[in-house]
């Protein structure tokens, strides 16, 4: 089993978008598939139809047992499960913050998600936190959308140096450019300093297309309505850089 | 008499289900109730466990159902289901059973079988529930019984529960036996509550089901700030691919309320974006309204075809009866146009050109380049506000020139621009104040009954006058036509009065206050 998170503390980098469709992709090439929405603001589970249940309460995460499962539900797609989230989820740090174990807390609960799936992918809430925390601890790769900017390039800094901070693994933050113009060129010379050796970033390029926008009211992976959309393209060589990379 | 369990029943009966049959299968695929029916006396089941049955006291009695009294403390009544006490019934006539995959039949001879599979959804267009049904008949023409199993998908147990039961409850399945398509879909669309029917991939009529099942109105959610630009976008987007979805209806051409709805919900994006013209540039609108335009068009002959062929039969009724055999010929000569007309519409609905037009549409109503126009930015809640209360305006003022010398084309436009603030109306209704909107909402349409009952007898009239054109050397004809003309202008005349007083009553000071306050705006 492996557990992606996609991770970036500005908000509308393209992390939902990314998280939707690389698990609509794995699930497609037949990998039992759950894709956990840690978010309240729910998109990922508003762009596959699923919404929580109306008893789905936001602790229920924390129980590695019974209850984080009850709260799956299925997509229309096959092999592909979603762990919408409640409005719940909101108070998730404060839950934590009561736990014993309070950084490691959802290690379990992944395990425990991890004997019905091989891949989880989960989308995070844009902020560091004691959630965030618990995600870096229990993930195996925490994927960064970046999109070429002064400002997301620091963020990503801040996240490499938070995990030095709490002597995590920096190797596995894996950045990625997203919502790419070419037609900028503070876009295409970031891309290219990110696209030189030794650089941490993966090659694919997710690039900024009107059509990724319409998974809100497509309300569908984007593989599953534009496939031969550039941007569907470009989510399909992403997926097939991390499955080169052994990361999904 | 056919009758088929609904799921109520059913609910009830799993309760009553042996413990091993949960056990039996994990809750994801968990194969729920079952419908069951009887034929001639037959019963039918799938698997070995339960049945539900038209409580028929005869007819158990006559199974030789030896518990049936024992278990049950009251006689059921006719037509009711029967809940517990049949588990017993399956049991004593599992032994006699064939089985066929892994539905089980009562042995009686060679059967016909019709498939089906089709999905539950919810509001959200989502999935919940994998539906099969299967007809059996004993000849391609004789009555069927029906079965369906449905398997729900994980998480969605409840759900699906709750609307398997607001279907059943509402319609049994099998009233017309001779299109299983049509009665499935139709007696499903009837009775469900908050959710919807649509089809995945079944094999049978596929296009037809969609067509009919209602869909579900996941109207965008608009915000009173949203920017009117992206409101009015979103929704236009949504009606057109509302429309676009009866495409295959009208195609298929079983039901003219396909084409129906697939007009209406074309014209209702043209209104959309006429109506709130000041959203978007006028070129854009432009374009958007001619293609939208040239859609309909294509379509009109077929629709009018359509509407006189559907008055046929009132036709024939409004004159003496031995004026009536004139009409033959008239309604041949329609009938032979229509099968033409239907073609063409055919051709043109599998074209490029309509892909395209539907296309260039939707892509340039997800465009933001649009966004250019001075009131697109404006709060939608605002110009919603602004749109209904000059047409309201406009209404008024034409009310106040109605007298009894006016033209039935005041009438027509009266009947148009009420068209038009009903739409401005139904847009948004997140952002109406829900009272004042429903009232007027009702008010409105029975002016618009009347308005349109008196339309309906105009197109008549005209409809009537042209078949005299093209067969004035038929006595026959003329004389029908003749007869049923006068017939029609004496009910249209007596009809525009009646309209002329609904006006009035409906435009009055207090309702223009009511209107000038009916979006919610500003405070929460
Ligand atoms: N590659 C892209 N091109 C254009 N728009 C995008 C792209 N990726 C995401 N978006 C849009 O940007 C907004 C934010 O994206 P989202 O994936 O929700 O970001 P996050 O999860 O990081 O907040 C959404 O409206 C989305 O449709
Ligand atoms: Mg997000």
């Amino acid at each position: 089993m492996k557990t992606v998170a996609l991770f970036s503390i500005k908000g509308g980098v393209g992390k939902t978008a990314a998280a939707v469709n690389l698990a609509y992709y794995a699930a497609e090439k037949g990998k039992r598939t759950l894709l956990v929405d840690l978010d309240p603001q729910s998109s990922a589970g508003f762009y596959c139809r699923v919404r929580p249940k109306s008893r789905a309460r936001g602790r229920s995460l924390l129980d590695g047992r019974k209850h984080v499962v009850s709260l799956v539900r299925a997509s229309d797609f096959a092999n592909l499960d979603v762990l919408p989230a409640p409005r719940g989820f909101r108070n998730l740090d404060r839950h934590l913050d009561h736990e014993s174990d309070k950084r490691r807390r959802l290690t379990p609960v992944f395990k425990r998600l991890g004997r019905e799936y091989d891949r989880i992918i989960v989308d995070c809430p844009p902020h560091f936190g004691l959630l965030a925390e618990n995600v870096f601890v229990a993930a195996d790769t925490i994927l960064v959308p970046v999109v070429p900017s002064v400002l997301s390039t620091r963020t990503l800094e801040q996240l490499v140096a938070f995990f030095a901070d709490r002597s995590l693994r920096p190797e596995r933050i894996v950045p990625f450019f997203s919502m790419v113009d070419r037609r900028k060129r503070l876009h295409r010379e970031s891309v290219e300093a990110g696209q030189a050796p030794g650089s941490p970033f993966l090659s694919t390029i997710i690039p900024n297309s009107s059509v990724v926008e319409r998974m809100g009211v497509e309300r569908k992976p984007l593989l599953a309505y534009a496939a031969r959309s550039r941007a569907a393209v470009a989510f399909l060589d992403l997926s097939a850089e991390l499955e080169t990379r052994s990361i999904l | 008499m056919i009758w088929t369990a609904g799921m109520a029943a059913q609910h009830q009966l799993i309760q009553a289900i042996p413990a091993r049959w949960k056990a039996k299968r994990n809750v994801r695929e968990r194969c729920a109730p079952i419908i069951l029916d009887t034929y001639d006396g037959t019963l039918f089941a799938r698997g070995t466990f339960l049945i539900a049955y038209p409580g028929d006291p005869t007819t158990l009695e006559a199974l030789g159902v030896p518990s049936f009294r024992a278990e049950t403390a009251e006689r059921p009544v006719p037509g009711e289901p029967v809940p517990a006490a049949v588990t017993a019934i399956v049991e004593s006539c599992h032994p006699l059973a064939r089985s066929l995959g892994d539905w089980t039949l009562l042995d009686h001879g060679e059967i016909y079988e019709v498939r089906q599979n089709f999905a539950i959804l919810n509001e959200d267009e989502k999935t919940v529930c994998h539906c099969r049904a299967r007809t059996f008949r004993r000849t391609p023409h004789s009555k069927g019984v029906t079965g369906w199993a449905c398997s729900q998908l994980r998480g969605y147990e409840d759900e699906a529960e709750q609307l398997l039961v607001s279907i059943a409850i509402g319609s049994p399945f099998g009233r017309e036996h001779g299109d299983t398509g049509r009665t499935i879909s139709r007696s499903i669309s009837r009775g469900i509550g908050p959710g919807t029917v649509g089809t995945t991939a079944p094999p049978i009529e596929a296009s037809y089901l969609l067509a009919r099942a209602p869909l579900a109105d996941g109207v965008p959610a608009v915000e009173r700030d949203t920017p009117a630009f992206t409101a009015v976008s979103l929704l236009a987007h949504h009606i057109v691919t509302r429309a676009d979805r009866y495409r295959d209806g009208v195609v298929d051409d079983r039901d003219p309320e396909a084409l129906h709805q697939f007009r209406v919900n074309l014209r209702r994006a043209r209104s959309l974006i006429s109506l709130l013209k000041s959203v978007f540039e006028p070129s854009f609108r432009r374009t958007i309204g001619s293609e939208l335009r040239e859609i309909m068009s294509v379509t009109n002959r077929l629709r009018d075809l359509d509407v006189h062929l559907h008055d046929e039969a009132m036709l024939r009724g409004a004159i003496p009866n031995m004026l009536v055999p004139g009409f033959t010929r008239v309604f041949k000569r329609l009938r032979e146009e229509r099968e033409r007309e239907r073609e063409r519409v055919r051709g043109y609905l599998r074209s490029d050109q309509y892909m395209s037009s539907i296309d260039t549409v939707k892509s340039l109503l997800m465009t933001s380049e649009a966004e250019g126009a001075n009131g697109g930015a404006k709060p939608i809640a605002f110009t919603l506000q602004r749109a209904i209360r000059r047409r309201y305006q406009a209404i008024s003022a034409t009310v106040a020139s109605l007298n009894e010398h006016s033209e039935p084309e005041q009438l027509h436009d009266l009947r148009v621009s009420c068209k038009k603030l009903r739409y401005l109306l139904e847009f948004f209704p997140t952002l109406l104040r829900s009272k004042g909107a429903k009232e007027t909402v009702r008010d409105l349409k029975k002016l618009q009954n009347l308005l349109g009952a008196y339309n309906d007898l105009s197109v008549q009239e005209a409809f009537l006058l042209n078949q005299v054109d093209g067969m004035r050397d038929d006595t026959n004809v003329a004389m029908a036509i003749g007869a049923a003309y006068a017939q029609k202008a004496g009910e249209r005349e007596d009809l525009a009065e009646k309209c002329m007083a609904a006006a009035r009553s409906f435009c009055s000071i207090a309702r223009g206050e009511r209107i000038a306050h009916l979006v919610l705006w500003g405070k929460r």
